[in-house]
């Protein structure tokens, strides 16, 4: 006679598991996968396939039954925000209820609970960290030191970087290292311009081709997984049938799958890590399904935990034992303090009448960029650190009346005229992570699935503040400069979160006493759970975060690979 | 299953489609009709009742809006109706093209804060839904789904061209 629990234990055992499909869950599944470990991915929404799993795609504007609009079931579904989703990307949005929270303070949080998580929806800027950022918190007394410099993580940079596909040109900038770039997109008359005045009149300040994951150039590696050139239809967020752009779904799980070892299990919301005092190891993952509410166990040799940073902090926070009462690996009580995230709250617009004779043509998935200026090598103003901007003109307006009725009206709807350029800029400031900047679980308030609530406790600070005035004034000067006009420079007041950026709570260090991580993301205390998603960032510099979560991501899996097979985990 | 077809501007109106209508009376359905027809009628090019956008902006309302809103619009095609009465004792659909124009002109008037906000909001929808239909967007627009490249900086064409 079988025995069933021996059995399903071992139907449910796997040599790792990965929580979370999305970026950086994505690229542990891939290594691990290619790696010869089966890995079970867990993903707490529905699965989306590649290509078929983007409905609204090929659509064209006329071709949505209401233009775009939701009917007004649908929008309920989405809460307060839903009569602004476009039905293009509805399907990517996260339902309303799906996960309470308490606001302790305003924080907005973007959530992409489907598989390919949010690297569907991303901005896919990608620029690598250089070593003025990860010794920033050492030089400039924040947070604690990183455990790890450049050149652990430039290898892995460049690993990630040829699977995904990176445009960019090479500037030899030393805050911004050159990586493996195929060619960058076009650089309009009005970026070229504006390019040339911040040459002639800062001695520190570029502006530079974006850097983001779309595949100009197809190489060989692209094709295998079979991702085309980008067709610059600017459509990326509904999904790329192209696979134009990097996502997880395009790119890194189909790899994992192919290798047959990975086990995809959307629908399953993890309700914690078990910890096994004994074996003083986690043995594996406490999901909710979805659909039935039930309870499962599965189990594994190492856990990832990718759900992304704040959903990665509830997860550990909730994943009590008497061995760690205040989540897993929490001995010295900082998981889920030091939260950071970016400040893009500094806004600046503007418009060129220049080069009237001049236009673009086609479309711009990208857009330009400059990176940090401020305190690059020793502290020149009265806050610490700095801002990156992203900077775009990449057409002229399109110009027509909407005077009169009749004939009028209709003759001048058909008369559409180029009128100036556009110009913006957008701050991307660094957050200095203060313990009071947190979250916590809620004692009472559970959310659908009897999780407890997540608190969100999160505000900026007066060093946000001035770096807002600093970038308005320094942004105003370089617009000034280069002659454009109407000039707008705001500070949009947006709360934390907006930049959906949002990182820290499980941070990396050298010392247990005042991280939760080594410089392997391995916790400090529980050394076969690796923590590799924007909870793990010690601080937060500049740059857009994906392309780190995902080299540190690789460079952990191959890692946790190599201690395998060591005898070690 | 049968596929259900979308009602967008231009496209066919099939009655199967599940998206529910206004309730609106013969008369009230002819004056949507005669007010689209009044900010873009039928010329050398096409006008917004051949592009649909009547029926359009029927289900847009009834799906999308909501309830206080739907009932706003349909008073307004109630007051189209008074007005046409009031100034030339007639039904607002049986009014001629300069009739029609001069009654919407009426409307169109900050002191009368209610008539104007119908009359903007008419207006604006009637523009949305003409400029995103496919006969604007492909014959007066360079609208392309697939441009398949990106060049930043180049002249402007002297021969006609479309932006």
């Amino acid at each position: 006679m079988p025995n069933f629990n021996i059995d399903s234990k071992k139907e449910n055992t796997f040599d790792a598991i990965v929580i979370g499909s999305g970026i950086s869950g994505g690229w542990a599944a891939k290594e691990l996968c290619e790696k010869g470990l089966k890995t079970l991915v867990l993903e707490r929404g529905r699965d989306v396939k590649h290509i078929v799993d983007y409905p609204t795609a090929n659509k064209h504007p006329w071709e949505f039954e209401f233009g775009g609009k939701l009917p007004l079931d649908k929008q309920a579904e989405f809460g307060r925000r839903g009569a602004r989703i476009h039905e293009s990307t509805a399907h990517f949005w996260m339902k309303e209820g799906e996960q309470e929270t308490v606001q302790e303070k305003p924080f907005q949080w973007t959530r992409g609970y489907q598989v390919g998580g949010k690297s569907l929806l991303w901005a896919r800027q990608t620029q690598r960290w250089s070593d003025l950022d990860f010794e920033g918190p050492a030089r400039d007394g924040y947070a604690v030191d990183w455990p790890i410099r450049y050149k652990d993580l430039a290898p892995w940079y460049s690993h990630v970087e040829k699977f995904s596909g990176i445009a960019g040109n090479y500037d030899g900038l030393p805050q911004l290292p050159d990586g493996e770039f195929l060619k960058p997109f076009d650089l309009s008359c009005v970026e070229r311009h504006f390019q040339k005045v911040i040459s002639e009149n800062y001695k520190d300040r570029h502006l530079i081709h974006g850097r983001c994951a779309h595949v100009t150039e197809p190489q060989e590696i692209h094709i295998q997984q079979g991702r085309a050139k980008c067709q610059h239809r600017n459509l990326c967020n509904r999904g790329c049938p192209f696979g134009g752009y990097f996502s997880a779904n395009a790119s890194t799980l189909p790899w994992a799958e192919r290798t047959g070892n990975m086990t995809l299990r959307p629908h399953s919301v993890v309700q914690e890590i078990i910890y096994d005092q004994e074996e003083g190891k986690a043995i594996g993952v406490r999901i909710i399904d979805a659909n039935d509410l039930q309870t499962y166990e599965f189990y594994a040799r190492i856990i990832f935990v990718n759900a992304s940073a704040l959903n990665s902090n509830s997860i550990l926070l909730n994943s009590t034992s008497s061995r760690f009462p205040n989540g897993l690996g929490n001995d010295n009580g900082l998981l889920g303090k030091y939260i950071s995230w970016h400040n893009y709250r500094g806004q600046i617009s503007g418009r060129s009448e220049d080069f009237p004779d001049k236009m673009s043509s086609g479309k711009n998935p990208s857009h330009s960029y400059i990176p940090r200026f401020r305190n690059l090598y020793k502290q020149e103003t009265d806050f610490l650190r700095g801002y990156a901007v992203g900077f775009g003109s990449s057409s002229r307006a399109v110009q027509f009346s909407r005077n009169g009725i009749g004939e009028e009206l209709k003759q001048n709807l058909l008369d559409r005229k180029l009128g100036p350029w556009w110009v913006s800029g957008w701050m991307q400031g660094e957050v200095i992570p203060i313990e009071s900047n947190h979250v916590r679980l809620h004692e009472d308030l559970k959310d659908k699935y009897g999780i407890p609530q997540l608190v969100l406790s999160c505000d900026w600070t007066e060093n946000d503040d001035k770096m807002v005035k600093d970038y308005q004034e320094q942004m105003t000067e370089m617009f000034e400069k280069s002659g454009f006009t109407a000039i707008n420079a705001r500070d949009s007041g947006s709360p934390p979160g907006s930049d959906i950026h949002e990182m820290g709570g499980v941070r990396m260090g050298l010392d247990p006493k005042t991280s939760l991580l080594n410089k392997w993301n391995q916790l400090h205390h529980c050394k076969n759970v690796f923590v590799t998603d924007g909870a793990c960032m010690t601080s937060t510099a500049t740059q857009n975060p994906s392309l780190t979560y995902m080299a540190i991501t690789a460079r952990a899996a191959n890692y946790a690979v190599d201690e395998i097979n060591k005898g070690n985990l | 299953m049968m596929a259900l077809p979308a009602c967008s501007p231009e496209g066919e109106v099939v009655s199967e489609s599940l998206a529910k209508s206004l309730p609106l009376n013969p008369q009230q359905k002819l004056n949507l009709e005669k007010l689209v027809d009044t900010f873009l009628p039928e010329s050398g090019t096409k006008g917004a009742v051949s592009l649909n956008v009547h029926h359009f902006l029927d289900k847009l309302l009834a799906n999308c809006f909501p309830e206080d809103q739907q009932t706003f619009f349909v008073k307004g095609l109630d007051m189209l109706e008074n007005k046409a009465e009031q100034i030339y004792a007639s039904s607002f659909s049986s009014l001629g093209t300069l009739e029609r124009e001069a009654v919407l002109g009426e409307i169109d008037d900050e002191d009368f804060p209610e008539e104007k906000q119908f009359f903007d909001f008419a207006k604006e929808q009637t523009i949305l839904a003409y400029t995103s239909s496919e006969y604007f967007l492909t014959n007066f627009t360079n609208y392309e789904m697939i441009p398949g490249n990106y060049d930043g900086c180049v002249d402007v064409p002297e021969i006609p061209y479309k932006i």
